[in-house]
């Protein structure tokens, strides 16, 4: 009985990993597609100042930022007051989705 | 005078269609200013585009906020404001003499926002320092301070 307990609060533990490392993947779509909008064009690169983009790009990014940030901070301080190092697996997956969309975006600036 | 670039990279073709822009045989000409540019003077001198009104600005900022697709629509690329690109067809006409209203406009529509020049300063600081490969010069700062601030004393440049 217990086993069974335990089976399911894996299972359940790692369709969780799941949802939210599937959602990183598509906030970090969303997020490279909205800071594209502050992204200079690419014959102007180096030769025109930048104008209106920064804000653009502040007004679209910064509430992505803030929203995934609170989910996988509440994320990574769940699998550390729980010590469920497997999930940990996907939150550094997570983590390495957005730092590679965030290079993507700043490689475009 | 006037340099035209014509773009067959592939990388840039990528970033275009990722960017959803502009289709493979956009061009694009810098020119410094289209016939019919007034000269306006408000504490510095700049051109701007005839009918160059910063209330209508400031009401654009009032009316957008922090709404991220308004910013674009008025003072990002090709936006209402950005009066610096000319997008036609995808092909981009770029007005250096027009530079200067157009970081005026940014000012004016920030102010109408309801952002305070120090968060204005502190985006636009912070990006150029941090990632713009096109860093803003300081008369760039200066000519947005310029619109915030001619926006807040409600005073509009005289342009002939």
């Amino acid at each position: 009985m217990s086993l069974t307990i335990a089976r399911n609060e894996v299972a359940s533990g790692s369709r969780w990993n799941l949802v939210l490392l599937t959602v990183n993947i598509l906030g970090a779509i969303i997020y490279v597609l909205a800071a594209s909008h502050g992204w200079v064009i690419p014959q102007e690169h180096g030769a025109v100042p930048v104008s209106g983009e920064p804000f653009v790009w502040a007004l679209f990014v910064i509430p992505i930022y803030a929203v995934f940030g609170l989910v996988n901070v509440s994320w990574g301080a769940y699998i550390l007051s729980k010590r469920r190092w497997r999930s940990g697996h996907f939150w550094l997956m997570a983590a390495a989705v957005w730092l590679i969309a965030i290079c993507v975006d700043f490689a475009h600036h | 005078m006037q340099t035209t670039f014509h773009y067959d990279c592939t990388s840039q073709h990528v970033r275009w269609h990722i960017q959803g822009l502009a289709p493979s045989n956009a061009t694009f000409t810098k020119k410094y200013l289209p016939p019919g540019a007034q000269s306006c003077s408000a504490i510095f001198n700049f051109h701007a585009p005839p009918g160059f009104d910063l209330n209508a600005i400031i009401a654009a900022g009032r009316a957008g906020g922090a709404n991220p697709f308004a910013a674009l629509r008025a003072v990002g690329h090709g936006g209402t404001f950005d009066f610096q690109r000319s997008v036609s067809g995808g092909n981009t006409t770029f007005y250096s003499g027009y530079t200067d209203a157009s970081n005026i406009a940014v000012g004016a529509y920030l102010y109408g926002a309801g952002f305070s020049n120090g968060q204005a300063s502190f985006i636009s600081n912070s990006f150029a320092d941090t990632m713009s490969s096109n860093a803003g010069s300081p008369q760039q700062s200066d000519y947005r301070n310029l619109g915030y601030d001619l926006a807040n004393a409600g005073w509009n440049p005289t342009c002939h």
